[in-house]
């Protein structure tokens, strides 16, 4: 009897080490990206497709009405060229060459950089119409996660 | 200098200076002036570039037909070179106010910046906006952004198709709609205006103004999954009243075409038609699709021009392909014009009017004939051309290119030329440029 409970014990070991390293394996922990709105804001959740559309110009509109404000990450920064590869699979050039071809022909301009992602917590904070995103969970009180994305790769 | 100013403008703008609360004040409630980003946004865009030129002597390549290339000499840095620069003011949440001054050479201008675009864009709602001021025209893929080097792969856009009619501006109005659709992205827009270029198709010629008055058009586009499609229609009325030497040409045609000669008449009258200076009138239909994956990227527009402007009328196209491979794009494009009518022979006015004019008179006429005969092949436009290059992007916002075009013209199919003077001949161009925005 003690027998087979051991041989149970070491068989529910050895298969849960084995279903926690196949799981690992398939699902290795990567950063993930929130997607961030005022908690007094009109949007509850954004798909991706809906997040894709805003940070690419293709819209302003806000679900439930009125204009997205849209804020960005330092211009140059990884965690910027990281939202966007995740977001849209392509480089910081290949979107910056996108961006200065609406900004520049006059149609839209791109989300506003900010400084950190302080700067980005406390705009967010302030601005019930505004949307944004960080690379760390947010635990402002003021703030709202609306989709989160596994970062791609890098 | 550029590069230098490149380097130095951005930061403080571009970063959008936001003002960071106290710490202590985080945990309370912030005012929201606190964490209001500037309304005011400074960005610009430019290219450094030296191109190398093989053409016939006299010639001068040039981007377009209104810029005045750089006449003798074979190195220049002058061809590609140009800064921009763009201050948007978001007055409100529905208005905005833009203004973009562009520095490159230009016939009229010279080498000084000229503001390009000054606008206020109405946003009543975020589908839709209504545009009032100096604007740009929407009509082909890259009209409204031909200048910004790192938004496209090649050195420059294709010269047979944008440098035909280079409209960079109108005063006006356009109105836009944009919707999604699924995965489809919309956007119809519709602009009325006028506007005015400078042109100098010899060295030896002053700038002449053609002016477009009106200005208006219609244009579709459609994007979806990396593929845009885009069609326009636009129309001119041309203005050449102002182009030096063409309004003495036609009141000589006009005085010719008052003889009792009902052949030379004829001819007359139809040269006059052809130079558009009566009532001239140019249709724009066009259609274009860019797609760019992850890998491959190829473009192609397709353009047909007529209207009560024979002279002008043309089809013309290109198509490019680009590979990806990781920071560098190899590319290559192939364009073709083809003017409407053929080109024209000299009338054999002297033979028929000698007899009853005397010889000095008729040599006369038959003068004033060649003339519109060549002013009107000038005006053809006839050529292919073959470009291969690469884009490599350094970093972000910096990119070097380098570009070889062979473009073969034909003879009285030369306008893309200027001073070409109704030859024919072989152009070989090769270029190094650095694009950066900032």
């Amino acid at each position: 009897m003690i027998t087979i409970a051991r041989f149970l014990t070491l068989a529910a070991i050895l298969f849960g080490s084995f279903a926690s390293a196949s799981e690992g394996a398939a699902n290795p922990i990567r950063p993930a990206i929130y997607l961030v709105v005022n908690t007094g804001s009109p949007v509850v959740s954004l798909t991706r497709k809906e997040a894709l559309d805003l940070f690419t110009g293709r819209t302003r509109a806000l679900q439930g009405g009125g204009f997205a404000q849209l804020f960005d990450l330092p211009r140059d920064s990884e965690q910027r060229a990281l939202f966007y590869r995740t977001l849209t699979g392509r480089s910081m050039a290949q979107i910056n060459s996108y961006w200065s071809r609406l900004m520049f022909s006059g149609q839209v301009l791109p989300p506003q950089p900010l400084a950190s992602e302080q700067a980005m917590v406390d705009s967010l904070g302030a601005n019930p119409h505004a949307v944004g995103y960080l690379t760390e969970q947010p635990t402002d009180r003021r703030l709202r996660i609306v989709l989160v994305l596994q970062a791609a790769a890098p | 200098m550029l590069l230098a100013l490149a380097l130095l403008v951005p930061i403080r703008f571009a970063q959008g200076q936001v003002a960071m609360p106290d710490p202590a004040m985080a945990q309370a409630e912030i005012p929201v002036a606190a964490a209001t980003p500037s309304r005011l946004r400074l960005n610009g865009y430019g290219t450094i570039g030296l191109a190398h030129i093989d053409q016939p002597t006299g010639w001068a390549f040039r981007r377009d037909i209104s810029e005045p290339g750089d006449p003798g000499r074979s190195l220049s840095p002058k061809v590609d070179s140009r800064l921009g620069l763009q201050l948007n003011f978001a007055a409100s949440e529905r208005l905005e106010l833009v203004a973009q001054a562009v520095l490159r050479t230009r016939s009229d201008h010279g080498d000084l910046a000229a503001v390009e675009w000054a606008f206020a864009a109405f946003r009543p709602t975020p589908e839709w906006t209504l545009r009032v001021g100096r604007l740009n025209p929407d009509a082909f893929l890259l009209s409204d952004h031909r200048n910004v080097g790192f938004a496209y792969p090649w050195v420059r856009p294709e010269v047979g198709f944008y440098g035909a009619i280079p409209l960079y501006s109108v005063a006006g109005a356009d109105l836009q709609r944009r919707w999604t659709d699924g995965d489809s992205y919309w956007r119809l827009k519709a602009y009325l205006g006028q506007g005015q270029m400078a042109v100098t198709p010899w060295n030896e010629m002053p700038a002449s103004v053609v002016k477009f008055r009106p200005a208006m058009g219609i244009s579709l586009a459609r994007e979806a999954n990396g593929l845009t499609v885009k069609a326009n229609l636009s129309r001119f009325r041309i203005g050449l009243s102002k182009v030096d030497g063409l309004v003495q040409l036609d009141q000589a045609l006009a005085g010719i075409a008052a003889l009792p000669i009902p052949p030379i008449q004829a001819q007359a009258e139809d040269y006059r038609g052809r130079l558009g200076l009566v009532s001239g009138s140019l249709n724009f239909v066009q259609l274009g699709a860019r797609y760019e994956g992850s890998d491959w990227l190829w473009s192609g527009e397709l353009a047909k021009v007529w209207g009560r402007y024979p002279s002008g009328h043309l089809t013309n196209g290109y198509f490019s392909l680009g590979r990806r491979l990781g920071a560098v794009t190899l590319f290559g494009v192939v364009g073709a014009s083809r003017a409407k009518d053929s080109e024209l022979s000299p009338p054999q006015w002297a033979a028929m009017l000698t007899p009853m004019l005397g010889p000095d008179l008729a040599a006369q006429i038959q003068l004033a004939g060649d003339g519109a005969v060549m002013a009107i092949n000038a005006n053809r436009q006839q050529q292919r051309s073959l470009s291969l290059g690469l884009r490599w992007d350094l970093s972000a916002r910096f990119a070097v290119k380098v570009q070889w075009d062979r473009f073969l013209v034909e003879p009285n199919g030369s306008r893309a030329f200027r001073n070409a003077a109704n030859q024919g001949g072989r152009v070989d161009v090769g270029a190094v440029v650095l694009d950066f925005v900032f």
